[in-house]
This record gives C-alpha cells, structure tokens and sequence, in this order.
C-alpha cells in the first residue's frame, strides 16, 4: 500500500469521479483525500440551501463551477408553503461574485430570484453557460434581459414552470447577434408575448441548438419558419399547435416536420387543434419521451391514434383523460417504457374519464422496464399493487395518488414491501394516512436510506416525532402539517438537537406572544444544517 | 437512485363536502404482536368533512386531524397535489369544453402581473340542492368560464341543461346586497363577492 501518492496523480483519479455520493465519500477517507477532492470539485449539490452558507461553500471548494441548489420543501408546490417563507438565491450569487468564483452553472430548485441576482449573475460571470430554474419566483423578464444581453457565451437557458412576471420587454431580442453558441432554450412557462422575428434570427444563428420549448404566444405561422431553420432539433416543445388544417402553413408545416427526423423528445401543445396532429405522425416513430400533460385539448382517441405510432417511447406524460384502455394501448405499442405519469384532468368531480388499476395493471405486463411512475387515479387496490410490483421489479421512483374516497378496499404498504425496496426509500410522502404515532415510527425505522419525509393531515403526534431524534440528523428534512405535533414536542425535538432547525410556520396571527406547549403545531419543517438558525426568515416563521 | 415513495390517501376534492366515514382498517389488529417491524402499516381512508347544513359530527369516529376544519374553512389546501400550473390550464381548458377548437390558454387574459396566490374561496349554493359547494375565484377570469363550471358542479346532483340557459347566478357584495352576477366588470365582481347562489329562471 502506498504511502505517498502524488497528489496529481490522486485529482486525476477523481476526477472520473462524477456522482455527489462517490465525492462525499472519498473526501471522508483522509485529510489528503479531502484535500485533494475539495480543490478538484468542479461541481456542487446543496439539496437545502439552509443546511450551509455560501461562505463555507466556497471556501471549501474554490474551484466550483457548477452549483445546484434547492430551497423550499416540496409541499411548496401545492401551496402549502407562505409566500415568504424563504429561499432567496441572492445571498449566493452576492457571495460566488466576491469571491471571484468562476461560476458556468447554476441550477436552482424552488429558490425565489429576484431580477437583482440575475443581473448580477449576468454580470460577475464571464463564463457563465447554463441557467436552469425550476419551481422558481420572483424574477421578471427584465431579469431575463439582463442574462440575454450579458451572458457572452450562454449555451442553456431552461426555465421550467417557474412564476415569471412579464414585463412587456423585448428580453428575447437582447441576445445580441453575436450570441451563436445557445444549444438549449425553454421558455414554455412565460406568459407574455417575445418577439418573433427575433427569435427566428436567434433559432438561425444558433446552429448547435437541439432543445427548443416554446411558450403558447409564439403565433403558428412562426412554428413552421424556425423548424425550417433547425432540423437539427432533438428536443421540441410546441406551445401553440392551433392551425387552420386548410391553410398553407399548415402544409408547409407538414413539409418541414418530416425533415425533423433528430427530434426525439415533444411537448407542450397548449393549444392544440387536433386535426393538425397528424403533422407529427411521420417524427413520432422515433420519439423516446413524449410529454402531452399540458395538453387537455387532445382526448382519448387522438392520443390513442398518436401513441400507437410511438413504438419506441421511454418516458410518457399524460393526462388521465387516456383512460383505462388507452393505457392498455400504451402497453401493447410502447414496450421500452420506463417512466409514465398520469396526471388528473378533472378534480372538480365534472367529467366522467379516468384511470383505476386497471390501466396500470395493463401497463405493469406490458412495460417490464417500467421504473418511474406518478399515477393519479381515481381507484387502487392492494391487489393490483402487487401484480403491477411483480411485473415491474425495477422500480426506483413511485407516486401513487388516488382521487376518490370510495375506493373498495385500503391500501396497506405490503405490496409495496414485497415488490418495492422499501429500504431503498430516499423520498416518501404521506397524506391523510396512518392510525397512530405507530405507523411514523414504522417508517423512520424501516427505511433506511430516507432522506425527506413530508406528511400532512395525519394522526402523528410528539411520540413518533421524539423516538428517534438522531435520524433526523442522517436526513435532509422532515415536514410536517396538520398533524398532531405540539408546540411542547418541538420544542423538546428542538433542545436535543442542536443541529437541527426547527421551524413552526404560522401564517395566521393566532399566536401572541410564545404559544403554549400543548397547542398544536400547524407547520413544522426541520433540517439538519451546520449555520445555525437561519437570518433571512420571515416573522411568521419561528426557529426553535 | 433516489426512490420516491408518495403514498396518498383517497380523498374529495377539495370543493366537495361528503360525509362518508369509511371504515377504518384494522391496524389495530395487524400491530396485535406490538412488532413494530410488521410491514403491514395501513392508510386510514379519511374523507369526512363536515356538512355546511350540519352541524353534528360523529365525533367518535373522528380524530384530531379534524380539528383544524372549521365553518369558514372547510377545505382541502393544496389537495390533489398538482401544481398550480396545471391546475389553471385545466380551468381554462374547462370554458371550451366539447366546443371551439381554440382553446383560451392561461395568461392572455390575466392582467399579466405576478400570479395572486392566495385564493378568493367562496361559498355556491345551488336552488334544490342541500348541499353548498365552495369554489377559488382566482382560477376564472370570466363569468363564463365560472358559471359553466359551476353549472357542472351541480350537474351531479340535479339534472341541468348545459347550456345553463334556465340558471341565474347570483352574488351578493360586501354591502350584503344580491347582484346579479355579469353586471359588473370581472375584477369588481372579484373585489366585492362574498359568496354567490345559483337559481331556476321559472323560481
């Protein structure tokens, strides 16, 4: 065994290291490896950006390019979570510009920025490349001008379902001519209008771009001129697909898609004039991922006759509106299907199309590669669970919701148990669900790897939440809301674990002064983290 | 790899108010050895929410969770749990349904400023039915669009012409006056409505 090793010879070895794990877990073998790992990190997860602060960050990887950082808790996305609570992107942004960071990328998850970190995102990085915002707020498009104009060589600007203000500018137009080099743009979530002519010079000049998602303003006619500009495309999200079948840019469309034979991923269709699908027919033999959730206007039997061309279809995104024997449509044709999601496309209880367990039981025999899967439907049973998790016995990511209350029979874990790695569990949710503190403490122990846990509206209480405090500190959060935990129970979590903030989130003003002990916990949302209660939070929000 | 686990609990949506108490499984009996280790744990079918007419809940059957439900705010936050991104487009979606081709896609209309997330929830009562439903107002942006809705609420309990042509809808202001619901521009209609009533034209 070596004693001395070249610390050269080490950074090179790591740097095939690419997974956050397999780093973590060399940086903990000796001071030289951590040493050597932490000046060779190019980039860095943060799966909380409250666990630690980006001084610390980017004194203990100076060389970071590379950031990826996620802020609100998951329950954000149903709004369970205030406005205000927290997640700023600035702090970060500030702090990478002093200290002269050489940030390409930044990947943020739920954070609100704000038009100013853009502007001095755009403006402190010279080779800054990638900008991808997810679930994010805050910003308008003028912020977006600021990145347009700035960022030099910007290859990836990717905005996915964020809360964009539109400001009536012309931020697309600010990329300015020189700007060659975009290999991927997304803009399907903006609300406004961009300017067309702008965007068609843009598509032109820009000969590496492969993914290309448009928002719904983008008029048709302008749909046909930029796909004529860029076969080259692999990934298309059309936002409006709402043409006159009879006119002539409908046929010129028609054209142009059969050239598009790299296209392999499609989305968006917002709007959507279903006798104009049958323009797509000729890509869709070589689709792998097919995403037609926002696409209410095409039912069941057009995305019948679409599927059915779709043999070689890894991930499918759909409304439930596909139904039972859709589904099974889906089994028989797309045989290489890894992921499906099955979104509910009524939940005010008016339309009369759904899935039950039938359709996934279809699905389950048909598609044994089936690994990831988020399906709302309005019936499961435990019996169906368990075919499907014999049938499929790969899975690494499973949602299940059902919509219904009268389902015939409960759902217990078993099936899920027998087929399903429960151990392996990272991230599990739980709703309306258990009889005692039992059941938590069932899970906290049984699933090992658990990194998040979020319940709501169950009869939790401080038993499950205090018998086993130092999980909490091998987890990245647990949320809680609605349940049955007590100011008094936090409280005491709060006094063992010095290194865990917990935070009551109280939005109504019911509280003067400290609560009491006994008073129920509305929200409560804890993290490990190494900076201590955090200074950004609002007064609704109460580190313990 | 990361393994989600989201197991959700049947519920009503969050305008309905059922009362079905379901029967709660037998957890009881699947922790009889007190082994925490047995994998059976069982989800409670809970859809009981209380009945804007009825006071009385069945209070044994209940537990604590309930608690939190109260006159003014009988409702599920955040439930099914889709974002609201799609919940809107689904909304939008609804104005057209069966009918033109071009759908009204979200956005166009809205004044384009940063989404108002707090919802504007308000009580419908419908002539002839028992039970009041409630609806966020934040998701419509025209009376159209709100009536047919509504209209389809209460389809399932009364028999209902769809093009709504029998129906008056109804609100009444923050003065405590009943208006006439399409009178006003859209956005004074959203300031002042406190709840809303729907009635038989031949009433």
């Amino acid at each position: 065994m070596l004693n001395y090793f070249p610390e050269e010879v080490l950074e090179h070895v790591f740097s095939f290291l690419t997974s956050h794990p397999d780093r973590n877990a060399a940086s903990l073998v000796c001071k030289s490896w951590y040493n050597v790992e932490r000046f060779s990190r190019v980039k860095v997860f943060i799966g909380n950006c409250y666990a630690i602060g980006p001084e610390r960050l980017i004194s203990r990887f100076p060389r970071v390019r590379s950031l990826t950082l996620k802020g609100k808790p998951h329950f954000a996305d149903f709004n369970l979570v205030p406005y205000d609570w927290g997640g700023y992107v600035y702090p970060w942004i500030e702090a990478m510009a002093k200290g002269s960071t050489n940030l390409e990328e930044l990947r943020l998850k739920r954070m609100v920025v704000s038009d100013e970190s853009l502007e001095l995102l755009a403006k402190s990085f010279p080779n800054f490349k990638s900008l991808v915002l997810v679930n994010c707020e805050g910003f308008t498009t003028d912020g977006l001008a600021a990145i347009a104009s700035n960022c030099r060589f910007l290859r990836e600007l990717d905005l996915q379902e964020n809360e964009v203000e539109d400001r009536r500018g012309q931020w697309l137009s600010c990329f300015p001519d020189s700007c060659t080099s975009l290999s991927s743009l997304n803009f399907a979530c903006l609300k406004g209008e961009v300017n067309v002519a702008a965007l068609e010079r843009l598509v032109a000049r820009c000969r590496n771009l492969k993914s290309l998602r448009l928002n719904h303003a983008v008029p048709p006619d302008a749909l046909q001129k930029i796909l004529a500009q860029s076969p080259q495309l692999v990934d298309l999200g059309a936002g409006c697909f709402a043409h006159d079948p009879e006119s002539e840019t409908y046929n010129k469309l028609k054209n142009v898609m059969q050239k598009c034979s790299s296209i392999r991923s499609l989305s968006g269709f917002l709007d959507v004039n279903v006798r104009c699908l049958p323009s797509i027919y000729p890509i869709c033999i070589n689709l792998t991922s097919l995403n037609l959730s926002y696409a209410p206007g095409i039912y069941s039997k057009e995305l019948v006759k679409l599927i059915h061309k779709c043999k070689k279809l890894q991930r499918l995104w759909i409304l439930d509106t596909i139904g039972d024997k859709g589904l099974g449509v889906v089994a028989s044709t797309c045989k290489e299907l890894q992921e499906l999601r099955v979104f509910p496309s009524d939940f005010y209880g008016v339309g009369n199309v759904a899935v039950t367990e039938e359709g996934l039981v279809a699905i389950s025999a048909g598609c044994p590669n089936l690994n990831s899967l988020l399906y709302f439907c309005q019936q499961m049973t435990n019996a169906a669970l368990i075919t499907v998790a014999k049938n499929c016995p790969n899975f690494i990511r499973f949602r299940l919701c059902t919509l219904n209350p009268t389902i015939p029979d409960a759902v217990t874990m078993q099936p899920l148990d027998e087929g399903m790695y429960a151990e392996q569990l990272e991230m599990l949710s739980i709703a309306f669900a258990g009889d005692s503190d039992k059941g938590m403490v069932y899970v906290l122990n049984g699933c090992k790897k658990l990194k998040k846990l979020e319940v709501r509206d169950s009869p939790f209480g401080n038993m499950a939440l205090l018998t086993d405090t130092g999980k909490y500190e091998t987890m990245r959060s647990l949320w809680m809301s609605s349940c049955g935990v007590t100011f008094g129970g936090c409280k005491t979590l709060a006094e063992k674990m010095p290194r865990l903030n917990v935070e009551i989130i109280n939005e109504r003003d019911e509280m003067e002064g400290r609560p009491d002990d006994r008073q129920k916990v509305e929200k409560m949302y804890l993290y490990r983290t190494l900076v201590g209660p955090r200074k950004d939070a609002p007064d609704f929000v109460l580190t313990l | 790899m990361e393994l989600e686990l989201g197991l959700a609990l049947p519920n009503q949506t969050p305008m309905e108010i059922k009362r079905h108490i379901k029967q709660k499984r037998e957890f009881a009996e699947a922790l009889e050895n007190g082994d925490i280790e047995n994998k059976k744990l069982c989800l409670l079918l809970w859809s009981g929410q209380p009945d804007e007419e009825d006071d009385d809940r069945r209070g044994s059957q209940r537990t604590d969770i309930n608690k939190r439900i109260n006159e003014e705010e009988d409702i599920i936050v955040g439930w099914p749990p889709i974002n609201s991104v799609r919940k809107e487009l689904l909304h939008h979606h609804q104005q057209y349904h069966g009918g033109n081709w071009i759908a009204r896609v979200p956005g166009r209309d809205n004044n384009n400023g940063a989404r108002n997330r707090i919802s504007l929830l308000v009580k419908v009562k419908m002539e002839g039915v028992a039970i009041g439903r409630k609806i966020d107002l934040r998701l419509f942006n025209s009376y159209q669009a709100l009536k047919h809705t509504l209209l389809h609420m209460f389809s399932k309990y009364l028999k209902i012409d769809r093009n709504g042509n029998e129906y008056t809808v109804l609100y009444q202001d923050k003065e405590g006056d009943w208006l006439l619901a399409g009178d006003v521009p859209w956005e004074t209609f959203m300031e002042s409505v406190q709840r809303m009533e729907i009635l038989r034209n031949d009433s």
